[in-house]
C-alpha cells in the first residue's frame, strides 16, 4: 500500500467542483423542482402544493411525450448502430486510414450547432442540394417536400449532430481490445459475426451505454432542432420552451420538464439493464 | 473462397465507415459558405475582435464552418470557458476508491445528461435578483459550468483512472516537494489530456445556444443573433415575435400531430 502525503489525502480539491455543482446545478434545479408544484392565478406565480401542474402535464401532452420518446429513442439507436459500425471499422478494418477518418469525426464536432442546422436546411429544402441533384439525375420529377420540416429532418439532423459524441466514447472502448484478442477467438474458430457478439460489444459494452444515452437524453430535451427544421414535430422541449416564454406559466413548465426527466431517465435505466442482459453470456 | 468472402467483410465494413464519414463530411463542404448565405453573416458583426486574441484554431473553424466570411469579423464570448476549477477535480477523483470515484462521477456528470433547456432557464432565474433588473456582472456571465466541466472530469479521469500512483510514492523519496511534484510531474504528464478537454469545453461553450440564450443579457454571442436577440435585428423583433406566437399557436392546436 503506497502511503500518500496527508494534503494529498485530504478533499479539499473537491470544493470548487463541490461549490460550482451545487451553486450552478442542485441549487436551481431544487427551486424548479419546488415551482412545479406551485400554481399560477393571473398570470402570477403563487407558493402553493398541488399536483395539478403534474396532472395538466400527462393529460393534456401524453401523446407528446410519447412522440418525444419515439423519436428520441429512434435517434438513439440509429446513432449508436452508426457510431459502433464506424468507430468498429475505423478500429479494425481500415489501416492507415484509422487517423484521418477519426480526425473527421472529431473535425464535425468543432462545427457549430446551429451551422449545423442550417446546412442540413440548406441540404434538404425545397431548393436544396439533395432536390436539386435528385431532379438532375431524374430519379424524381418534382422535388420533394417532405425532406425538410418533417420528422426525417430531426433525425437526419440529430443524428448527424450527435454521431461524433457516440463515436468517441465507443472508439476509446475499442482501442483497449487487442487485435491478438480477435485473432485468438478467430484462431480458435469463431465466425465474423460471432466475434463482434461475444469479444466486441461486450468489451465496449460502457460505451454503447454512453453512446446511448448522450444521444437520447440530448434528443429528448432538445427544441432547437425541431423547431429549425421540425415542421410540426411535436417535441416536449418546444412546448416546454413555451411555456416559460409565451405561457408564463413556469410552475406548468417545471412540472413538464421534470417528467420528462424522469421518464427520460427511467428509459435509459431500462436501456442499460436489457443490454447488460442480452449481453450475459 | 474463404479469403475472398472475408476480403469481401473488410471491404464492407471500409465501405461503412466510408458512408458514415460522408455524412458527417457532407455540411463540410467548402462550397457551402454559398449555401449558407441565408445567415446573413453582416449582422453577426457585432462589434470587431481583436485578431490577436482569438486563437488562429478557432478562427479557421469558423471559416471552415463558413459561418465568418471575414476572420476579424464576429464575436466571441471566450469568458464562456470555465474549464480552471473543472481542472483539479479528477486529481481528487482519482484518489479515491474505485467504488467512491464511481458515485462521484455519477453525480457530477448528472447535468451533462440534463436537457441544457433546463439547465438554462434554471440558472437564469437562480441568479436574477428579485427585481429582475440586476444582473449578472458583464451581463453575460455563463452560469451554466456544471454542465461544461463535467466533459471535462469524464476525459481527465478516463486518463487518471489508468495512472499508477507507485510513482506518487517514490516522490517524497526523491526529495521532491508536494507543490513541486504536482506542477512538475502531475501536471507535466496529463497536459496533453488536460488542455484537450478544455479546448473541448471552450468549443462546446463557443458554439452554446440554448443555455446562452437564456441567461444571456446584453449583447450576444456567435450564436445567439439569428433568434433576433440582438441589438442588429431589434427593429425586426415585433414581426419575429408575432410570428412565433402565431407557429406556437397552431403547433399547440396539433400536440400530437407528426407533421404538418
Amino acid at each position: 500500500v503506497i502511503k500518500r502525503p496527508a494534503w494529498e489525502r485530504q478533499n479539499w480539491l473537491l470544493m470548487p467542483a463541490a461549490l460550482i455543482f451545487l451553486a450552478a446545478f442542485v441549487a436551481p434545479l431544487l427551486y424548479f423542482l419546488m415551482i412545479s408544484f406551485w400554481s399560477v392565478k393571473a398570470r402570477i406565480m403563487r407558493p402553493d402544493l398541488t399536483l395539478k401542474n403534474y396532472i395538466a402535464t400527462w393529460a393534456d401532452y401524453y401523446d407528446a411525450i410519447g412522440s418525444t420518446l419515439a423519436i428520441a429513442f429512434a435517434i438513439g439507436a440509429l446513432t449508436t448502430l452508426l457510431a459502433f459500425g464506424f468507430a468498429y471499422a475505423i478500429r479494425f478494418k481500415c489501416g492507415r486510414f484509422e487517423a484521418p477518418l477519426l480526425f473527421l469525426a472529431l473535425v464535425t464536432l468543432f462545427g457549430g450547432y446551429l451551422v449545423k442546422i442550417y446546412a442540413w436546411k440548406s441540404i434538404l429544402g425545397r431548393e436544396g442540394i439533395l432536390n436539386q441533384f435528385l431532379l438532375w439525375t431524374g430519379v424524381i420529377g418534382q422535388p420533394l417536400d417532405a425532406l425538410l420540416y418533417s420528422v426525417n429532418a430531426v433525425v437526419i439532423t440529430l443524428t448527424y449532430f450527435l454521431l461524433p459524441f457516440a463515436i468517441l466514447p465507443i472508439y476509446g472502448n475499442l482501442r483497449a481490445i487487442r487485435p491478438a484478442t480477435i485473432e485468438a477467438a478467430r484462431d480458435l474458430g469463431a465466425g465474423r459475426w460471432a466475434v463482434i457478439r461475444d469479444i466486441v460489444i461486450p468489451q465496449c459494452e460502457k460505451g454503447i451505454v454512453t453512446a446511448f444515452t448522450f444521444a437520447f437524453l440530448i434528443t429528448a430535451g432538445d427544441y432547437v432542432t425541431p423547431r429549425f427544421v421540425g415542421g410540426g414535430a411535436a417535441m416536449m422541449g418546444h412546448f416546454i420552451e413555451l411555456q416559460f416564454s409565451l405561457g408564463f406559466n413556469w410552475p406548468m413548465g417545471s412540472a413538464m420538464a421534470f417528467t420528462v426527466m424522469a421518464v427520460s431517465l427511467a428509459l435509459v435505466m431500462l436501456f442499460r439493464a436489457g443490454l447488460r442482459r442480452v449481453l450475459q453470456p | 473462397m474463404k479469403r475472398v468472402t472475408a476480403r469481401l467483410g473488410d471491404l464492407g465494413w471500409q465501405a461503412f465507415a466510408l458512408l458514415t464519414a460522408a455524412f458527417m463530411g457532407v455540411p463540410l463542404d467548402p462550397g457551402r459558405s454559398v449555401q449558407l448565405q441565408s445567415i446573413r453573416t453582416d449582422q453577426l458583426a457585432v462589434d470587431r475582435i481583436h485578431p490577436g486574441l482569438v486563437p488562429k484554431a478557432v478562427l479557421a473553424r469558423r471559416l471552415l464552418a463558413g459561418l465568418v466570411e471575414q476572420p476579424d469579423r464576429g464575436k466571441f464570448s471566450l469568458q464562456s470557458c470555465r474549464w480552471q476549477s473543472a481542472l483539479w477535480r479528477p486529481l481528487v477523483l482519482a484518489r479515491h476508491g474505485v467504488r467512491r470515484a464511481e458515485i462521484l462521477i455519477g453525480i457530477i456528470s448528472i447535468p451533462m445528461m440534463l436537457p441544457a433547456l433546463i439547465i438554462g432557464v434554471c440558472d437564469d432565474e437562480l441568479l436574477r435578483a428579485p427585481d429582475s433588473t440586476w444582473r449578472w456582472p458583464a451581463d453575460r456571465d455563463p452560469r451554466a459550468s456544471g454542465d461544461r466541466a463535467a466533459f471535462v472530469i469524464l476525459i481527465v479521469f478516463s486518463r487518471l483512472a489508468t495512472f499508477d500512483w507507485a510513482v506518487v510514492g517514490q516522490r517524497p523519496g526523491s526529495g521532491c516537494v508536494p507543490a513541486a511534484g504536482l506542477h512538475d510531474r502531475d501536471l507535466a504528464d496529463h497536459r496533453p489530456t488536460i488542455i484537450g478537454a478544455a479546448l473541448i469545453a471552450l468549443s462546446i461553450s463557443l458554439d452554446d445556444f440554448v443555455i446562452t440564450f437564456f441567461t444571456i443579457g446584453a449583447g450576444n454571442t456567435l450564436p445567439t443573433p439569428g433568434l433576433g436577440h440582438g441589438p442588429h435585428v431589434a427593429r425586426s423583433h415585433p414581426q419575429r415575435h408575432r410570428d412565433a406566437a402565431h407557429s406556437a399557436q397552431r403547433r399547440l392546436d396539433l400536440p400530437g400531430a407528426a407533421r404538418e
